[in-house]
C-alpha cells in the first residue's frame, strides 16, 4: 500500500505540468483550459473526497468499536504492584503469583550452569537465583511477565515472549520480548473541533510515552551449582536477603 | 425625449478648472461627436454621462437620473476606450457571452462576423492583442452591444486607416438599422464629417459650440479672389486664415454675410465656398495670433 | 426607445456568474493546494522506537486547514484588486452591486474551501488505514457522531469566510485610498497592537480571543456574521465615492 502515497504527488506533477504549459497545450490544440475545466477539475475532486469519505464510514470500524488494549488507567497500578511485588516474593521466599507466570519448567543440571546471551538485544531480563536445598540436580524455573505501556494503552498481554533456550548446562537468552507495534493517531484540525463535543483538547501526543519493564526469571538452583553469567547480570537471592 | 442634460455643471480636479459651468442637452437618438483639443476635457465629460465620475458642481442627468454609481444608467450604458479591462483568463470567446448575459440587446452573430472579419480569433485572449486589434475589439463591443447610450471615446486609436474607414461605415450601418443615442470622440474631424449628426466642441472649459455639423461648417466661410477684389476684407477683423499666391487670395472668415451679399461676390467674381467641418474647428480653437511658427522665429 | 429596467437581483445574479468564471482558476489552485496537503501530511513516521519497536504515526487534517485559510485570504485580496474593480465597470455594475456580487462570491468560494477541508478527514483516516494497516485511534468517526461533522463544517465555512473578508478588506484599504488607504490601514493594525483592551491585554488579543475561546456555536456565528457586517460595510463606505479607471 506504499503506492498509494504516491498518488497525491503524482496528482501535483499532473498539475504543475498543466499550470506550466498549460497555455501552449491550449495553442496547440491539445485540448483547452477554460473554465469549464477548472470547475471540472474542483467539482471532481470534491466527487473523489465524498466517496472516499463514504468509503471510509461504510468499510472501517468506528472509533468504539476499534479493538484496543485496556487502559492503564485501569490495569497499571496494580501491574506496577504486582511487578515490584515479585522482587519482594522471591526474597521473601515465597511463591509469586502464578497469574504472573509465563512459564515454569524444570530442567536437569549437573554442575554447573552457564548462562549466555546470544543475539542482539538491549532489554535485558532480570535474573534471580535462588540456591536450595531441596533442589537436586535440577533447576526450577519461573519466568515472570514483564509490562508494557505505551501512550496510556496497557500492551502487556500482546508481548510475545521468548522463553530462554536450555542446554544441557547451558541457558541462553536471547530476545525475549518481540513487540512490534505500529501506532497510528488520527487528530482533526483543532481550529475546527472547536465546537464539537471534544473540544480544542487534543488526545494528540506528538510526543510518545512509554513505560516497560524487562520479564524477570526466577532459577531456583541446587545449592552447590557453581552458576557462571556474564556481566553480574545475575542476582543471588541470599545476597539480596542478607543486604535487608 | 433628452437622454442627457447638462447644466451649470462644473468639474475641477485638485485646483485645475476642467470644465466650467457648462450646459448642453443631447437628444434621443442622435449621433454626436465630441471634439476638442487635446486635454479640454471631453474624457471627464463623458466618464462623467457614463457615471464613472462625479460632478462637481450643477446638475448632470442621464435617463433623467443622476449617472453616478446608478444602475438603470449602467445597464443602459456601455463606455467603450481604450483603458477597458477584461479578465485576463478569459477569451474573446468568454467574453461575448459575458456581453450577452449583461446586455440586454447585444446582438452575438454581429459581433462574431465583425471579429472574424477583423482577424479575431475567438480563443484570443484580449490582453495579447495589439493596441490596433484591441481597439477594434473594444468597437466591435461598442456596436454589437446596442447600448441605448454608446459612448466612444476616441475608439480609432491604433486603427489604421482602412479599418478606421470600416468602423465608421459599421457604426453608421448599424446605427441607422438600431438607432440608439451615440457619444463619439476623436480628433480625425476630417473623417468622421461625414459620420456625425451633430457636434458638441469644448473650448476653454466651455462648450464652444452645440449644433449640427452643417450649422458648425456654416459659421465660416472661405472666398477666393484677387487681392484687388478682397481688399475691402482682408482687413477685417473676422478673418481667420489668409493665404496669398501672388495677387491671388484665399480668405478664411467668419461668416456674416447674408445670402444677398454672397449673390453680390459672385457677381463681382469672388469664389464662395463652404468650409469644411474640420477647418472649422481648427479656426474656433486654434490660436488667434501668430502659430507654431513663431515658436521657431 | 425602451429602457432595461434592471433588478438588483437579476444584476446582482450576472455578476456572481461572471466572476465565478473570470476567477476558475482559482478553484484549480484550491485543488492544488488540497493535494500538495495531502501529500504533506500523509502519513509519515514521526518516531521511532528502536528498542520497543514502536512506531508512532500521526496524522492530522491541520495543512489541509492552512492552506485553505491562505488561499480564502489570498483570493480575498486578489478579489478586491484594483483590476478586478476596473474589469466590473466594463459591465452593469454600480459600486454597491459590486460589492454585494463579491460577498456572495466568496460565500460560494468559502463554502467549496470548507467542503473540501472537511471532506478531506476522513478520506485522510482512509488512507492512513490503508497505509498502514491499522485502525488509526482517532476521534468520532461521522456515523457515531454526525452532528459534530455538521459542526465542524459550519465551523469551517464561518472562518474562511471570515479570512476572506478581512482579505477583501485589507486590499480595499491598500488598494482603493492610495497612500492614505496604507497609512489608515497601518495605524489601524498597530493600535491594536498597542492599545490595550480589557484585562490589560493588547485589543488584538481581545479580538482574536473573542473567536477562539467561544463555546457557544451561535454566539460564534452572531460574531462572525457581525464581523463581517462590519468589515463589509468599511469596504463599501471606502469605495463608494471612489472613481472608475484612476490609471
Amino acid at each position: 500500500m506504499g503506492a498509494l502515497a504516491l498518488i497525491p504527488f503524482l496528482l501535483i506533477i499532473v498539475i504543475f505540468v498543466l499550470l506550466m504549459f498549460g497555455k501552449t497545450f491550449s495553442r496547440q490544440g491539445i485540448f483547452s483550459i477554460n473554465r469549464k475545466f477548472h470547475f471540472i477539475v474542483a467539482f471532481s475532486f470534491i466527487g473523489v473526497l465524498f466517496i472516499m469519505t463514504i468509503l471510509a464510514e461504510l468499510l472501517y470500524p468506528t472509533s468504539q468499536e476499534i479493538e484496543r488494549p485496556p487502559h492503564t488507567e485501569d490495569t497499571s497500578p496494580s501491574r506496577f504492584q504486582a511487578y515490584n511485588k515479585i522482587e519482594n516474593d522471591i526474597i521473601a521466599g515465597s511463591r509469586a503469583n502464578s497469574s504472573l507466570l509465563v512459564a515454569s519448567r524444570t530442567h536437569k543440571v549437573d554442575e554447573q550452569l552457564e548462562i549466555t546471551y546470544s543475539g542482539e538485544f538491549y532489554d535485558f531480563p532480570l535474573i534471580y537465583v535462588e540456591r536450595s536445598e531441596e533442589a537436586e540436580n535440577t533447576i526450577e524455573e519461573y519466568v515472570y511477565k514483564p509490562f508494557m505501556f505505551v501512550n496510556d494503552y496497557d500492551y502487556t498481554d500482546k508481548l510475545d515472549i521468548h522463553l530462554p533456550t536450555w542446554g544441557k548446562d547451558t541457558m541462553t537468552i536471547s530476545n525475549m520480548v518481540d513487540f512490534n507495534l505500529n501506532l497510528t493517531e488520527y487528530s482533526d484540525a483543532s481550529l475546527f473541533k472547536q465546537f464539537t463535543s471534544e473540544g480544542n483538547n487534543s488526545t494528540f501526543s506528538s510526543s510518545f510515552g512509554s513505560s516497560s519493564a524487562t520479564p524477570i526469571i526466577h532459577l531456583i538452583v541446587p545449592k552447590d551449582l557453581e552458576v557462571i553469567a556474564p556481566f553480574d547480570d545475575v542476582m543471588f537471592v541470599e545476597e539480596l536477603r542478607e543486604e535487608q | 425625449m433628452t437622454v442627457i442634460t447638462c447644466q451649470n455643471v462644473t468639474k475641477s480636479y485638485r485646483s485645475y478648472n476642467v470644465l466650467n459651468d457648462i450646459q448642453f442637452d443631447i437628444k434621443e437618438n442622435t449621433l454626436t461627436g465630441i471634439i476638442g483639443r487635446n486635454g479640454v476635457g471631453k474624457t471627464t465629460l463623458m466618464k462623467m454621462i457614463a457615471g464613472y465620475t462625479e460632478v462637481d458642481a450643477g446638475k448632470l442627468e442621464v435617463f433623467s437620473e443622476n449617472p453616478f454609481n446608478n444602475l438603470i444608467v449602467s445597464s443602459n450604458t456601455v463606455f467603450i476606450d481604450d483603458t477597458m479591462t477584461f479578465p485576463e483568463s478569459m477569451t474573446i470567446q468568454d467574453i461575448f457571452k459575458e456581453c450577452k448575459r449583461f446586455f440586454d440587446r447585444w446582438d452575438n452573430q454581429l459581433a462574431t462576423r465583425l471579429s472574424t472579419y477583423s482577424g479575431l480569433h475567438p480563443k484570443t485572449k484580449p490582453y495579447i492583442l495589439s493596441k490596433g486589434k484591441r481597439s477594434i475589439f473594444h468597437a466591435i463591443i461598442g456596436i454589437a452591444s446596442r447600448s441605448p447610450l454608446t459612448i466612444f471615446d476616441e475608439p480609432t486609436n491604433g486603427m489604421d486607416a482602412v479599418v478606421r474607414k470600416d468602423f465608421y461605415r459599421a457604426l453608421l450601418k448599424d446605427y441607422i438599422a438600431h438607432p440608439r443615442t451615440i457619444l463619439l470622440s476623436s480628433h480625425h474631424i476630417e473623417e468622421i464629417e461625414n459620420l456625425l449628426e451633430d457636434v458638441l466642441l469644448i473650448h476653454n472649459q466651455t462648450i464652444l459650440f452645440h449644433g449640427s455639423i452643417t450649422d458648425l461648417q456654416e459659421r465660416f466661410i472661405t472666398l477666393m479672389g484677387t487681392e484687388q477684389k478682397l481688399g475691402n476684407y482682408m482687413d477685417s477683423d473676422d478673418v481667420i486664415a489668409l493665404q496669398k499666391i501672388d495677387s491671388y487670395v484665399t480668405l478664411t472668415m467668419k461668416n456674416r454675410f447674408t445670402e444677398q451679399e454672397f449673390e453680390v461676390m459672385r457677381e463681382n467674381g469672388i469664389h464662395v465656398s463652404n468650409v469644411s467641418a474640420n477647418d472649422a474647428y481648427v479656426a474656433l480653437t486654434g490660436k488667434s495670433k501668430g502659430g507654431i511658427d513663431d515658436v521657431f522665429n | 426607445m425602451y429602457l432595461t429596467k434592471p433588478k438588483l437581483i437579476d444584476i446582482v445574479s450576472k455578476q456572481v456568474r461572471f466572476k465565478l468564471n473570470a476567477n476558475a482558476v482559482s478553484f484549480s489552485i484550491l485543488v492544488f493546494l488540497q493535494l500538495l496537503a495531502l501529500a504533506l501530511s500523509f502519513p509519515s513516521m514521526t518516531s521511532i522506537d528502536h528498542e520497543l519497536d514502536v512506531s508512532l504515526v500521526e496524522v492530522s487534517v491541520t495543512s489541509h486547514v492552512i492552506f485553505a485559510v491562505l488561499w480564502t485570504f489570498f483570493s480575498g485580496i486578489h478579489l478586491a484588486n484594483c483590476t478586478k474593480w476596473n474589469e466590473t465597470f466594463t459591465f452593469v455594475t454600480t459600486r454597491f452591486t459590486h460589492h454585494l456580487s463579491n460577498f456572495f462570491y466568496m460565500v460560494i468560494a468559502s463554502f467549496i474551501a470548507s467542503v473540501m477541508t472537511v471532506l478531506a478527514s476522513p478520506t485522510l483516516r482512509l488512507l492512513t488505514y490503508m497505509r498502514y494497516d491499522e485502525i488509526p485511534q482517532s476521534p468520532l468517526t461521522i456515523i457515531e457522531a454526525p452532528m459534530d461533522f455538521f459542526i465542524q463544517f459550519i465551523t469551517a465555512f464561518l472562518y474562511l469566510l471570515l479570512f476572506f473578508v478581512i482579505g477583501y478588506v485589507i486590499q480595499s484599504f491598500v488598494q482603493m485610498n492610495g497612500l492614505l488607504g496604507s497609512v489608515y490601514l497601518i495605524a489601524i493594525i498597530f493600535s491594536l497592537f498597542i492599545i490595550n483592551g480589557i484585562f490589560g491585554v493588547p485589543l488584538i488579543s481581545n479580538l482574536v480571543l473573542a473567536f477562539l475561546q467561544e463555546r457557544s456555536l451561535f454566539l460564534f456565528s452572531l460574531k462572525v456574521i457581525g464581523a463581517i457586517a462590519v468589515l463589509f460595510s468599511l469596504s463599501i463606505w471606502m469605495t463608494n465615492r471612489l472613481e472608475v479607471r484612476k490609471s
